[in-house]
């Protein structure tokens, strides 16, 4: 028998694919290529052109409305520091003397102060006690709590002062000044 | 309306008409494409996955395609290497030890649409008898009536190489369906 194969009808044994076959290959290969790639680009081409055109207009706004923003809060910053300045530089005046008078200055105003009390009271204890609301009396005329602490610290400086200052008077001194002192009114309020 | 080549060619390199060219090219080529690899492959499913990769690897190095030949050929090129790729990864993952050709004769016949002819199927479990490079070129000369010259840019082989594989690759399936009609038949 004579096969002659050029003679045959070329056509596969095997079924056709369906036309939903091809469509879903191109589907696959498009999404597996371009599909990506596409979003990226539109991505890129949108965030480039909105960086150069509207990322300029938007810095330009942003900028200015933050320098008038910081601008006005700046001044009423300065306008608060410029009122804080002289508060502080006061406390400071304020305790300044204290600070800077001389250690007899310092005891003769005290002590002057602590004898009324020393006398009024005749008692020493009693006198720390009233020192003690004086200070704090002063402090709560202050609203800042570092001029407190800073006025409470020096009157206790000056407390130790007077108390040497006592121990060197005599008891006629103590009499003598007891006579000629006067009752402090401000003081006998807050007894 | 066909597009030519050059057209899709222009197509696919330019970023906006990348999805045009790609589309124009798979209408174009696609079913040949398949058959060619469905011809090699023999499982249809397997033949989808290497026409799937052809066509994405011809997107991803198109501007590697010179324009002096032609796009089919370039894709019948593509599409070759990917199906000897596949029936490299097929008989590496065979686990038993079966010959390959009986166990592409099998495929044949399982693949087979019942409503054939039965010199058909025979044809094409002679076929499988072929070694790879035979196989190719009687695949394209016969099937696909390529002329010898595009089939030696295809397979970077001679015209003269592909006349003598063709004639005994003829003769080798003449001869399978001459001894096995009479025994199946």
């Amino acid at each position: 028998m004579k096969i002659d194969i050029e003679k045959l009808n070329r056509k596969m044994p095997y079924p056709e694919p369906s036309d939903e076959f091809f469509k879903t290959i191109q589907d696959n290969v498009i999404l597996k290529t371009i599909g990506k790639k596409t979003t990226v680009v539109q991505k890129e081409a949108k965030v480039f052109s909105l960086n150069f055109k509207w990322m300029a207009a938007a810095a330009v706004v942003l900028i200015a409305g933050i320098t008038a923003f910081l601008g006005f809060d700046n001044t009423s910053e300065t306008q608060s520091f410029a009122n804080q300045k002289p508060i502080v530089d006061s406390v400071y005046n304020m305790n300044e003397p204290t600070m800077s008078n001389s250690s007899e200055q310092l005891a003769d105003n005290v002590v002057a102060e602590e004898l009324q009390d020393v006398i009024r009271s005749k008692n020493i204890k009693n006198h720390h006690i009233a020192s003690s609301k004086i200070s704090v009396t002063e402090v709560q005329s202050l609203s800042n709590n570092d001029r407190q602490d800073y006025t409470v610290e020096t009157n206790r400086k000056s407390e130790s002062e007077v108390e040497k200052v006592l121990v060197a008077f005599t008891p006629d001194q103590l009499k003598d000044l007891d006579k000629n002192s006067e009752q402090d009114v401000y003081l006998d309020l807050y007894n | 309306m066909k597009l030519k080549d050059e057209d899709i060619v222009k197509l696919l390199t330019a970023p906006q008409t990348v999805e045009k060219g790609l589309r124009a090219m798979m209408d174009m080529y696609q079913s040949r494409l398949y058959w060619h690899i469905r011809r090699m492959i023999v499982d249809h499913d397997q033949a989808q996955d290497v026409l799937q990769d052809t066509f994405i690897k011809a997107y991803q190095n198109i501007h590697q395609f010179k324009s002096d030949s032609k796009l089919y050929t370039w894709l019948y090129r593509i599409a070759t290497n990917e199906s000897l790729q596949q029936l490299n990864k097929m008989n590496r993952m065979k686990k038993t030890d079966e010959d390959a050709e009986y166990y592409m004769q099998n495929l044949v016949a399982d693949n087979d649409g019942k409503d054939g002819d039965e010199i058909v199927l025979l044809l094409q479990k002679a076929i499988q008898t072929l070694p790879e490079k035979q196989k190719l070129v009687f695949n394209m000369r016969y099937y696909d009536d390529l002329p010898y010259e595009e089939i030696s840019k295809i397979l970077d082989m001679s015209v003269g190489t592909l006349k003598t594989n063709y004639h005994y690759a003829k003769d080798k399936v003449e001869q399978y369906i001459k001894d096995n009609y009479s025994e199946e038949f």
